[in-house]
């Protein structure tokens, strides 16, 4: 026997389990790193510029939560084989549907404006106009989609994800403390100035942008495409791990570069961020802003599927991206449509798309308890999921993340009812 | 120029129909929920989703406001 072949046979469990978790492994590598979208690069470039290091700990944390709610949408996929608006019109009838739909529609289509401002917003750093950096971002997502097959959509996606990593390689660039980094990651602490209605909608934008409701149909929907069977579920667990160290890092050295860089520099996004930057370093400013434009399109292309699956599977018209456009025609006409519609509010000119792009996570957030709660309700029917609904830890752990939610949005309720209560708790 | 525009608005409420239609059928065919809720559930659930609702305008609120005062 050769000496490979040796190899081989000694690993080929090992080799096997590669190739087939290579398979299987995409839609929570691609829903994680999407997350990181255009809103949510400008939501951690303003965490650094305002706060430094002093909130990466939060955005450690904020890592195995996303993973603990998505990992319930690939069990719930993989058992059920529906994408999650069918799963909830089918428990909970219509009246529970339609609000799940609407909510996803609302916050798919603010979210999709932010992919956008900020597309535009990094093109226009390198003096590309906003109507240009439309119309050619509206024909790579069409061109994207109409291959006919989910495989090709997966790897290009998987292409962009990878580009999102930039920020990695660009922190190192600036010699970071790698000492700071690992103890403001690790050891939890509020900022100086303690809590403040600046701090509590900060918190709430990155809840916002690392969990948001998008992200539960879109991985249940791509777990359903995908045609991943109950064996899987280790794999997509795997997979989804992956994504949320992926997220994480990329937040963490986005954060380690504005903390470092423009600490107490008054910036409102990420493009503005980039700008600052360049003079500095013109690496890393440039950097910052090919990865800004990166985050807006993988974001974009994740969210405008999201919301056709939806719209697809309650109405039940073709909705796989394995369909060609006539076989599956309103699927794409409404894929289309939210891209046309989204990509047509940023050019209208004098737009507070920075102002909107900050709410936009603030609203995702304050609507995922809902999501969240139909998801749980889901995962405990014993009738469904057999052996793989919720065990009493995993219950805590997301009701936990649920009551945590609503007490945050209600203390930016109360913030912006009365702007003096957070000296009265001082 | 007048039977264009015609054509063109009895396409549209076509359209309209169908939609409408797609609602309906919609409507029932997930009329009756596959999980039964208790009344304390389903109490608790509208009571969230009011106070969500509250949250989300309080937001659009302030966000109009800060537009408003040219932030």
């Amino acid at each position: 026997m050769g000496f490979f072949a040796k190899i081989y046979y000694k690993f080929h469990r090992f080799i096997r389990a590669i190739q087939l978790f290579l398979m299987i492994a995409g839609p929570g590598i691609i829903v994680m790193i999407a997350d990181n979208d255009a809103g949510g690069i400008t939501t951690y470039s303003v965490t650094g510029s305002k706060f430094g290091y002093s909130l990466m700990w939060f955005l450690v944390l904020l890592g195995p939560v996303a993973y603990c709610v998505q990992e319930m949408t690939v069990r719930l996929g993989a058992v059920t084989k529906r994408g999650h608006a069918e799963a909830i019109f089918d428990a909970f009838g219509s009246f529970w549907g339609w609000f799940s739909l609407l909510d996803l529609v609302l916050t798919d289509w603010l979210t999709m404006i932010t992919e956008f401002v900020g597309m535009t917003a990094a093109m226009s750093i390198f003096h590309v106009p906003p109507v240009v950096t439309v119309l050619c971002v509206w024909s790579l997502m069409i061109f994207m989609v109409l291959q006919g097959k989910y495989w090709t959509w997966e790897k290009m996606a998987l292409l962009f994800c990878i580009i999102n990593l930039i920020y990695v390689p660009a922190a190192f660039m600036i010699h970071p403390s790698i000492k700071d980094i690992l103890y403001n990651s690790f050891i939890p602490h509020l900022p100086k100035g303690g809590f403040s209605p600046d701090l509590s909608f900060l918190l709430m934008a990155n809840i916002g942008t690392t969990i948001a409701p998008w992200m539960l149909f879109f991985q249940q929907s791509t777990v359903v495409d995908k045609n991943m069977q109950e064996k899987d579920i280790p794999y997509g667990r795997v997979d989804t791990a992956m994504g949320a160290v992926a997220t994480v890092l990329v937040a963490v050295f986005l954060i380690a570069i504005t903390g470092k860089l423009l600490y107490g520099v008054p910036i409102e996004s990420a493009a503005q961020a980039a700008i600052k930057l360049i003079p500095i370093n013109q690496w890393v400013g440039t950097f910052v802003a090919i990865g800004l434009f990166d985050a807006g399109f993988l974001g974009a292309i994740c969210i405008s599927l999201a919301s056709s699956w939806a719209w697809g599977e309650v109405f039940g018209w073709a909705h796989s991206l394995n369909h060609k456009v006539r076989e599956a025609p309103w699927f794409y006409a409404y894929y289309f449509f939210d891209l046309m519609l989204a990509g047509t509010v940023v050019l209208i000119p004098k737009a507070p798309l920075v102002l909107i792009t900050l709410f936009v996570q603030v609203i995702s957030v304050t609507l995922l308890p809902a999501a969240l709660v139909f998801l749980i309700l889901l995962l405990n029917d014993e009738e469904t999921m057999g052996k793989y609904k919720n065990t009493l830890l995993e219950n805590i752990l997301n009701i936990g993340i649920v009551l945590t939610l609503i007490i945050i949005s209600t203390a930016y309720g109360l913030g912006t009812l009365f702007p003096n209560i957070y000296n009265w708790i001082k | 120029m007048s039977i264009k525009i015609n054509r063109l608005s009895d396409q549209f409420k076509n359209i309209f129909r169908v939609w409408i239609q797609a609602i309906r059928d919609t409507d029932a065919k997930y009329k009756k929920p596959r999980i039964k809720m208790t009344l304390g559930v389903r109490i608790a659930l509208i009571s969230l989703r009011v106070y969500l609702i509250l949250l989300i305008s309080l937001s659009f609120f302030k966000l109009f406001t800060l537009i408003y005062q040219g932030h």
